[in-house]
């Protein structure tokens, strides 16, 4: 035990935390070095890499928002409620997150495809697709994304003190007001985690996007999608279309602060 | 404490074991285009059946990915491609013996069971309402198809760019997507309709297949091309759509 | 301000059975053993907790009928707590938290803020207005507590041992701006204590609980011993 920090982790946790970090560190290293730099410029001023780079950025923010929207709520009720049958919703809600994407891809394109479940009927009543658009894009980012923010939100309000909210609806507040002015306050820094998560997995979806959207520039193909092309026919701009996108979520990820994951701590 | 210890030990210890030891099957690489999955699984177990001791190991996937793979280093014994020039990609970074054509394959329309946009001729590709599936650049298959529309004059409606052939066929088949043109021999198995493209457009996909030469496997490898070649192999592709010459 | 109830609570340990009568600007002190359903008691009237049998009515207003099946819930009641740890929004400032009951029930931004300074003044927290409620001292978060429940004016005031996690020695004064507090307001108080100063200082009438059940009820003068 050392007399100067009595906190630190033993030294052999503190050795495999540094093995795991040169595991995590190397292949960016590997990337890095590798890239030919000059293609650096190349693929953001170039009108494919830009495009693809401006549907990656609009599309996985919108799919972030959507899954705050709609994965909040779902968290409340699946954390604050006690019906039959509680466990099998979550887990078919959540299920994304383990399935392979393609897998996903196929399940949405059999449900909101032009001849799927619910498709089909949004092709005949209103011309509406989603394959082939962006809003494709926006769908299948959403569906294996949403699941990480519902989790962190759903674990949070667990731990969350029911009693605040309480207090809450004796001064005059409605559930809602309560849970909106003083719960989610609460647990900002799990809300916060969950969406920067969502938005990371959304930005680097590849799998259900290519599948249940499509490939086209321009409309469907997101920056891992021409990076993946990128990959067979000319790997030096593959290569720097990785660094481009380990860039953007890198920089994005920097600025999730340590006391955003942590729980506050009073003065 | 003691007792994990132990256990990982001979987790470990058991896993390096079950590399050595003798009486190990010889490792075939073969790597074929996505378009002979089906044909070469059965090419597979037949020569596993033929000759003694071998394990072939069939990876699969787009000609360009595999030939990008090959330039790459990945270690192969047999490519078959798709067409000749992402075979000529792979031997300039990869010494093969001189290729062959081992079978050709014709281009069909492929649309939806049911033909819900009534597609019937190579025109019909250019029609607004139509939305057409085909691959990226590099895939043989889109060059193959390109050759065809332009001999036929016509600019398809291309709604998306899929990574192989296969993605085509998932688009079409689930009605995603109204047409699209893939080898014939995806016919097989595939829930599509074909709509046959008349014979003064008929484009031929012709497959370059060879082994390796500086390999400890390379007769083997050649036994293996030797094999899909033969009869029997003849036999096998036919029945999956090809045509074998 | 009459608050009538004639209920039964079944809770895992006990079955609380209370009928009781408190009159219009009564201060009333339950005391009794832990476990005896003191809290119980103030989370069915806050509106916490549903009563299994019988009723809970204020004014002549229903807010909890078993029979009928009627149940009001506590953002409708007029009922305002001072809980046991406080319970204060750490995120909020001090006038944020008096003035969220009032914004809560429709109040405009403003008057909320007005009334909030007003009463923020009277405990003198007023240099404190701003700052974060995680901030704040013990004696200063009880304060912020007992104004902010008297903040939307209401007819009934339910006080939790509002002082059993001060300092003894600061117990004193605070019991003191407690008393000014209670004596000018004009509803009815409810306190739930343990320290006999408390019940001394704050209330006219006693009841004590035990077990679930009402065994003694009488004025503040003659309960004697029966406070621990």
């Amino acid at each position: 035990m050392n007399r100067r920090h009595p906190d630190r982790p033993p030294r052999a946790a503190r050795w495999l935390a540094a093995v795991t970090v040169v595991f995590f560190c190397l292949p960016f290293v590997g990337l890095l070095w590798k890239t030919p730099w000059s293609r650096l410029l190349d693929v953001v001023t170039d009108e494919s890499g830009r495009r693809a780079l401006w549907l990656s950025m609009r599309t996985s923010v919108l799919a972030a928002l959507l899954s705050v929207v709609f994965g909040v709520p779902l968290a409340w009720v699946l954390a604050t409620s006690r019906f039959r049958g509680r466990n099998l919703i979550r887990a078919l809600c959540l299920i994304s997150m383990v399935l392979p994407p393609v897998v996903g891809g196929i399940s949405l394109l059999f449900s909101l495809g032009r001849t799927g479940l619910i498709g089909r009927w949004l092709d005949d009543w209103f011309g509406f697709r989603f394959t082939f658009s962006s809003w494709g894009v926006v769908v299948a980012q959403v569906f294996v994304a949403m699941p990480f923010l519902v989790l962190t939100v759903e674990g949070a309000l667990r731990q969350a003190d029911t009693r605040l909210a309480e207090a809450a609806r004796t001064l005059g507040a409605t559930p809602w007001y309560a849970f909106r002015r003083v719960t989610i306050p609460s647990i900002s820094g799990a809300l916060i985690a969950g969406t920067v998560l969502a938005w990371a997995r959304a930005f680097g979806e590849f799998g259900a996007t290519i599948t249940f959207a499509g490939n086209y520039p321009g409309t469907t193909r997101t920056l891992s999608i021409e990076t993946y092309v990128a990959l067979e026919s000319d790997p030096g701009r593959s290569m720097a279309l990785s660094v481009l996108m380990v860039g953007i979520s890198f920089v994005v990820l920097v600025t999730l602060r340590d006391r955003w994951l942590g729980a506050e701590r009073s003065s | 404490m003691r007792g994990i210890r132990v256990a990982v030990l001979a987790i470990v210890g058991s896993s390096l074991m079950a590399g050595c030891g003798g009486d190990n099957p010889t490792t075939l690489r073969v790597m074929a285009a996505s378009s002979l999955t089906g044909a070469f699984a059965e090419v597979e177990a037949a020569f596993e059946l033929a000759v003694p001791d071998v394990d072939v190991v069939m990876i699969t996937s787009s000609s360009s990915s595999l030939a990008a793979q090959i330039v790459d280093g990945a270690d192969v014994d047999v490519f078959a491609s798709a067409d000749e020039e992402q075979f000529e990609r792979a031997a300039d970074a990869r010494t093969f013996d001189p290729p062959r054509v081992f079978a050709t394959n014709s281009l069909v329309i492929i649309v939806p069971p049911g033909n819900p946009r009534d597609v019937r001729t190579v025109d019909d590709l250019a029609r607004d309402d139509v939305l057409v599936a085909t691959a990226s650049e590099d895939v043989p298959i889109r060059r193959y198809t390109d050759r065809l529309l332009a001999m036929a004059g016509v600019t398809a409606n291309f709604v998306t760019f899929e990574a192989n052939v296969s993605g085509i066929v998932t688009k079409v088949a689930t009605g995603a997507a109204d047409a699209g043109i893939v080898y014939v021999s995806d016919l097989v198995g595939a829930d599509v309709e074909g709509v046959d493209v008349p014979s003064q457009l008929d484009v031929v996909a012709r497959y370059p297949i060879a082994a390796a030469t500086n390999s400890s496997r390379a007769e083997l490898a050649r036994r293996f091309v030797d094999f899909t070649m033969s009869a029997d192999g003849r036999a096998i592709l036919v029945a999956n759509g090809f045509t074998a010459p | 301000m009459t608050l009538r109830v004639d209920a039964l609570v079944r809770r895992a340990d006990f079955v609380l059975r209370v009928e009781l009568t408190v009159e219009s600007g009564q201060r009333l002190a339950i005391v009794g053993p832990n476990g005896a359903g003191k809290t119980t008691l103030l989370k069915c009237i806050a509106g916490l907790l549903p009563v299994n049998e019988g009723s809970i009515s204020l004014d002549g207003g229903v807010l909890d009928d078993a029979d009928t099946d009627q149940f009001v819930p506590p953002e409708r009641r007029d009922v305002s707590v001072v809980f046991q740890d406080y319970l204060l929004f750490e995120h909020l400032s001090v006038l944020e938290n008096v003035a969220f009951g009032p914004r809560a029930r429709g109040a405009r931004r403003s008057e909320a803020r007005e009334r909030a300074r007003e009463l923020v003044a009277t405990v003198g927290l007023s240099d404190l207005s701003e700052r974060r409620a995680r901030a704040l001292s013990g004696g200063q978060r009880q304060r912020v507590a007992l104004i902010r429940a008297l903040a939307t004016r209401p007819r009934l005031l339910l006080l939790d041992e509002p002082l059993a996690a001060i300092d003894s020695s600061a117990r004193g004064e605070l019991r003191s701006t407690l008393e000014r507090q209670v004596e000018g307001f004009d509803g009815t108080t409810l306190l739930v204590s343990h320290d006999p100063a408390d019940v001394e200082a704050l209330a006219d009438r006693v009841i004590v609980l035990s077990a679930g059940n009402v065994v003694w009820d009488g004025p503040v003068s003659e309960s004697g011993w029966r406070i621990r």
